[in-house]
């Protein structure tokens, strides 16, 4: 069965590079003017299938409103936080999400070593340290 | 009764200091105290500053505050309030960043929440709004 993976806040260029991994089904719940992505995330996970995994792509205080927001419709789900800020990991764990720093600077790499972690982390747990 | 009132009176007047705690970056403590302090007009503030969460935690350990102010940008801020929240869960809390904390300002209970930059009249509306909540706190 293919494993669903989720993501809001994520521009379309890494969203392209994890699609073409075809081993996961990849959903990317873009912003729009009335309903922010991680919103939409929320109601798919409610109403949806189910998710193996959601990417959180926001920066700083956005993306960890994100997380909170994610964690509080379920607290079971597992959530990757990408941010370009170190001073959140704290908050990251905090809330039981995985975070990973900085941004990626190969996208394609970047991507496989992902889905390749994805399934692997625990809760919490810094997957990658970009440079 | 009549303590109470004399006491709301005296306070409205502006004869009243309110004691407030304002913890904001190295070298803008100054600035934003002489915000607060307009701001506040007729009503007296007695500003008591710090720069930093846990600076904070050990005054409040010395002496209790009518009034928080946190003027800290980034995660620093959303720290010190929720340290501020367990240590003091019910005095009014102001809390000023640069990014957007409203959600997690609404869920550490926070008094007004406000995000840089902050005009005079803003920053007017939710000392009154934190000045008038403590008065209905001594009323009670």
């Amino acid at each position: 069965m293919i494993k669903t993976i989720a993501l809001c806040g994520i521009d379309e260029e890494f969203a392209s590079a994890l699609e073409r991994h075809d081993e996961y089904h990849i959903m990317n719940f873009f912003d729009e003017p009335e309903r922010r992505g991680d919103v939409k995330l929320a109601y798919f996970l409610r109403d949806g299938p189910p998710v193996a995994l959601a990417v959180v792509g926001y920066p700083g205080a956005e993306g960890l409103t994100a997380c909170d927001y994610l964690r509080t419709q379920n607290s079971t789900l597992s959530i990757l936080w990408l941010c370009d800020r170190r001073e959140f990991e704290p908050e990251a764990k905090r809330l039981g999400v995985s975070f990973c720093g900085t941004g990626p600077p190969d996208l394609e790499h970047f991507a496989a070593g992902l889905l390749g972690a994805s399934f692997k982390m625990k809760a919490g747990m810094a997957v990658y340290s970009g440079g | 009764m009549v303590v109470v009132f004399l006491v709301l009176s005296f306070i409205r007047k502006g004869g009243g200091r309110v004691n407030a705690a304002l913890c904001a970056a190295f070298l803008e403590e100054d600035v934003w105290e002489g915000r607060l302090l307009a701001a506040a007009s007729p009503q007296s503030l007695d500003v008591t500053e710090c720069n930093s969460a846990k600076a904070l935690l050990k005054i409040l350990e010395l002496k209790p505050f009518s009034l928080l102010i946190v003027v800290l940008n980034g995660v620093a801020g959303l720290e010190a309030v929720r340290q501020l929240r367990a240590k003091a869960p019910d005095v009014p809390l102001l809390w000023i960043s640069d990014e957007d904390y409203s959600l997690f300002g609404y869920q550490y209970h926070v008094t007004y929440f406000l995000q840089r930059p902050v005009p005079d009249a803003e920053l007017r509306d939710a000392l009154t709004g934190c000045l008038r909540l403590l008065e209905k706190e001594m009323k009670k």
